[in-house]
Formats: C-alpha cells, sequence, structure tokens
C-alpha cells in the first residue's frame, strides 16, 4: 500500500480531509531532522498526523527507513530495510487536512520538491567588486 | 559605536547646543528657552530648592534614519479586508498569553501552512510579485497552486501589517525570508514563512544582522533553529539550508518598502533595498549556482551602508525628553511609530493616559518613574520606556 500510495502526489484543496499523504522529498536527509519533525506533532505543531513511515538517504550515502506513532519516544530507524518503495519519500497517516497538508510538505526535509531547487551558493574567490 | 545622545528640544525634537553655564539652553530652531534634564543615570538638577537625580533610564534615542523604510497603512481597506477574511485575531488569540513573540510565531506558523511551496510557473501563470496574499491563497486552496519562498516572505510582510505588525522582506543567497519588528522584545527578528522557523541564541530571536555576526564569529556554533509556534529545536546538521546559512548572510539586502498594497510593485524589482557592507564583506561577492553574481548588490535601487544602526533601527519607541519644570518636570516625547495613533505616559502605577504636550509632570518625594509608549493605528502598542527620578 505505501508503494502505491507514494507514486502519485496529488493536490490538496480547502475543505478536503484525507487519511494518508505521501509526499516526496530530496531524496538526502538527516535523521535528527525527522526526529525534530515527530516532536513538533507531538508538540501540537502538526495536525492531526498519527503516523508516519518512509525512506531517506543520509549524507553519506546510507538508505534508512524510518518510522513514528504518536506517543512513541521517538522514530525508530531501520538502516537499508523500509516499506518505502525508494529513497526520498514519506507516507502519513491521520487526519489531514489542507493546512497540515501544506505545513508538512513545507517542513524543511519535504520542501524541496522534485522541480523545485534552493539555488546553491558558494564564496567566490576573493575577488574586488 | 554610535555617537553620545544629543541634546534635543523637548517641544520640537531640535537638536540644541549645550546650556549655558546656567543650566538653560535655547532651542534653535523653535527659539524657547528651557533647562534640560538628561534622561541618563546619575543626571542631577536643583529645582525650587529641591535636589533631584535620573536614578535609571530605559529611553531609546530616536534619530532621523538615513535611510527610508516605507510600512504598511495599516488602514488600508485590503489590509483591514485581510484581517477580517482570515479572521487573523482568532489565529493568534490563543498564544495570547505567551506574548506577542508567541502570536507572530503563530502567523509564521499559518503562512507556512497556507499553501505548499513550488514553482508558481507549474500550476499557475502568476506574475512574480504582483499577487497579494489573498490572492494567492485563493489560487492555493481552490486550485492546487504553490508559490515559493518570495511570495511566502511577501505574504508574511501583508499578513503581519493586517495585524499591525511591521515587518519587511529581506533576501539572501537567493532566498527570500522576512524580518518582523518585535514589540515585546524590542528588536527585530528573522522569520522565514517558508521554512516556518527562526534563530535564536540562548532563547533569544535574532535578526538577520546578528545572525550574521553570529556566523562570522564562530560558525553560527551558538544559535539554533526554531521550527512552528513551538519552537521545535531542529538539528544544526539537517538541511542544506543550514549548510547554507553562513554563506546566505555573508551578505543580505532589507527591502526599504514593505507598503505593498499602497505601492504595489508590479514592474518586478521596483523597490529599493538595503545592503549592509563592511570590512568582512566588502571584498567578497555573491555567486549563485548558475554563476551569476551579485544579484541584488550590483542593481541600482540597492543602496549600501556599513552602520548596523540603519538597519537594526528601532520602532515603535517613544523616546522621554525632560525639562525642569516649576514642581516636576516638562515632558516631551519623540517617537518613530509608523502608522501613529497616540502617544501614552503613564506615572509610577498609575493608569496609561493620552500624551498632553507641553504638560508638567509632578515630582513627588522619594522615587517617580514617567514611562511613554506609542500606539499604532492598529492598535499595537510599542516598546516601554522608562526614566526613573528621585528626590535627593
Amino acid at each position: 500500500m505505501v508503494r502505491a500510495a507514494m507514486r502519485k502526489e496529488p493536490p490538496f484543496l480547502l475543505g478536503q480531509q484525507r487519511p494518508r499523504l505521501r509526499v516526496r522529498f530530496w531524496e538526502y536527509f538527516t535523521p535528527g531532522l525527522v526526529s525534530a519533525l515527530a516532536r513538533a506533532i507531538e508538540a501540537g505543531d502538526g495536525g492531526g498526523v498519527r503516523w508516519f513511515s518512509g525512506e531517506g538517504r543520509t549524507p553519506a550515502g546510507e538508505r534508512v527507513g524510518f518510522e513514528w506513532r504518536k506517543g512513541d519516544p521517538g522514530v525508530s530507524f531501520s538502516p537499508g530495510r523500509s516499506r518505502a518503495p525508494e529513497a526520498g519519500g514519506i507516507l502519513f497517516e491521520g487526519r489531514i487536512d489542507y493546512w497540515t497538508a501544506n505545513l508538512l510538505r513545507n517542513f524543511p526535509v519535504f520542501h524541496l520538491r522534485s522541480k523545485l531547487r534552493l539555488p546553491g551558493g558558494r564564496w567566490a574567490d576573493e575577488r574586488r567588486v | 559605536m554610535h555617537p553620545p545622545r544629543p541634546l534635543k528640544c523637548p517641544d520640537c525634537f531640535a537638536r540644541v547646543p549645550s546650556p549655558s553655564r546656567g543650566g538653560e539652553a535655547r532651542c534653535p530652531h523653535c527659539r524657547r528657552a528651557f533647562r534640560p534634564v538628561l534622561a541618563v543615570p546619575g543626571f542631577r538638577w536643583t529645582q525650587d530648592g529641591r535636589r533631584f537625580s535620573v536614578l535609571s533610564a530605559r529611553n531609546p534615542d530616536v534619530r532621523p534614519l538615513k535611510h527610508v523604510f516605507v510600512f504598511e497603512n495599516f488602514l488600508h481597506p485590503e489590509v483591514l479586508r485581510l484581517r477580517r477574511r482570515f479572521r487573523l485575531d482568532r489565529l493568534v488569540a490563543p498564544f495570547a498569553r505567551e506574548g506577542e513573540f508567541a502570536r507572530q510565531r503563530a502567523l509564521r506558523h499559518w503562512v507556512s501552512s497556507a499553501w505548499t511551496s513550488g514553482l508558481p510557473s507549474v500550476r499557475a501563470p502568476a506574475r512574480v510579485h504582483t499577487l497579494h496574499a489573498g490572492e494567492m491563497f485563493r489560487h492555493a486552496s481552490t486550485r492546487g497552486c504553490q508559490y515559493f519562498c518570495t511570495y511566502k516572505a511577501y505574504a508574511m510582510v501583508e499578513f503581519a501589517a493586517a495585524l499591525g505588525w511591521n515587518a519587511r522582506l529581506v533576501s539572501a543567497g537567493g532566498h527570500m525570508m522576512s524580518e518582523l519588528w518585535s514589540n515585546e522584545r524590542g528588536k527585530w527578528v528573522f522569520f522565514d514563512s517558508l521554512f516556518n522557523l527562526h534563530v535564536e541564541k540562548e532563547g533569544l530571536p535574532l535578526s538577520c544582522l546578528e545572525i550574521q555576526r553570529e556566523y562570522r564569529k564562530n560558525g553560527g556554533r551558538d544559535v539554533e533553529y526554531r521550527w512552528g509556534r513551538r519552537r521545535t529545536l531542529l538539528p544544526a546538521d539537517g538541511h542544506e539550508f543550514v549548510h547554507l546559512l553562513p554563506a546566505q548572510f555573508a551578505w543580505f539586502v532589507v527591502w526599504t518598502n514593505a507598503n505593498f498594497f499602497d505601492e504595489p510593485n508590479e514592474k518586478g524589482q521596483a523597490f529599493s533595498r538595503l545592503l549592509f557592507r563592511d570590512r568582512h564583506n566588502r571584498r567578497l561577492r555573491w555567486t549563485d549556482a548558475s554563476g551569476e553574481g551579485d544579484r541584488y548588490a550590483t542593481l541600482p535601487s540597492t543602496r549600501e551602508t556599513s552602520d548596523p544602526a540603519d538597519i537594526d533601527f528601532p520602532l515603535n519607541v517613544a523616546e522621554i525628553l525632560l525639562a525642569a519644570a516649576p514642581g516636576g518636570v516638562r515632558l516631551g516625547l519623540e517617537t518613530r511609530t509608523p502608522g501613529l495613533k497616540r502617544l501614552l505616559v503613564r506615572v509610577d502605577g498609575g493608569p496609561w493616559r493620552v500624551f498632553d504636550a507641553g504638560g508638567t509632570i509632578p515630582l513627588k518625594q522619594g522615587r517617580t518613574a514617567i514611562r511613554a509608549r506609542s500606539e499604532n493605528q492598529a492598535g499595537v502598542r510599542g516598546p516601554e520606556s522608562e526614566v526613573v527620578i528621585e528626590e535627593r
């Protein structure tokens, strides 16, 4: 079910309420950010989300699955194994409305969507301007 | 370093030369003579045989800004409509007891959740910078349109104005954010309404300039990223954005116009910006991934400053100006309050009263605390100023 649900990400309109939300995100993530997301939901800032599961790739390149349920002390990480079809996807379950869907999609892990890249930047050499 | 606080006329606020040996000064502008009482701790004077001194003072120095900033008109019909239509008061009300900063975070949280970030050209033929927050929300909520950081920042500034808060856009490294003036903290606070976060150090929210200083000092080791209404701590190594912040804040530009309803930006980059450039970044230039450089710094409408006070200046403040008078002190108030409605004064534990220019405040035996603050047209009150005078 997770595999099928993550293939497509339909738009969410005001007034809609769904039991599931799938979000594609930038393939690389850090477990710390996913843990922060769980803490935020637990603190009441994540709408009606009760469970999420997904998989990402750490900056070192390792595929890591993760899962969290409301009330859990933390996110459980499973290196190399997950129910997600590929790295860079997450599935939320709960009572998800328009506001919650946007909030989750904009969370720092997930906002970097396939068609949006944060412009990379670097210091140029010490050139006088 | 700021120059020493100038002596000002309590009636017309003009700068006044030092008083004569008798302690009397004459305003070169309004020609009125007065005996200045400097609102600095330790200042002493004698009046009618009674001896007074300033015990303590929390009093901003309101100076003319070198660079003009324009904020939204709180009484603009569209601004008032935003407040009503989106029931913004109800939105932030649950956080009233936690203070203004909590209400501002609640607004940012809501703006972040108002639509999904994305390229508007993907799903909507929107022209950049021409859509107001209400229209964006309508497109997003009924057609699934997406808008990226620039739009989020615009929306944040417009919604903030609807609640009577002063906000402005900040661009850094290809990312658009905002700063809100915090009356509660008496400072500008960086807000990212796309990522729904702000930056703190030791529990205090930072401005862009302060963030820049932290990165210069030690690479931002002491700062924390806080997400959402409840300030959830984000890990410092968590995201590309975090890694980019040092470069992003190496230089940034503050937009000097925030009156998007009064003066819609229909031609894209029409607004002027202020770039902070000092010895740390004067030799550096920004390049984005495409190799393009100085996206904002080289635009003709970008001015530069090396004075932090030009950017992190206080707002909604009232400076207490005093002159000795029979039985007490004559009070003048100078303010920098966009959309000023009125000035308020409170003596000791009494009620806040509307400031009456030229009035005298009697000084009793012991201590007298004079407090002042401004209120804007949206009913938002600025930080309190206070001068405590003691009869010696």
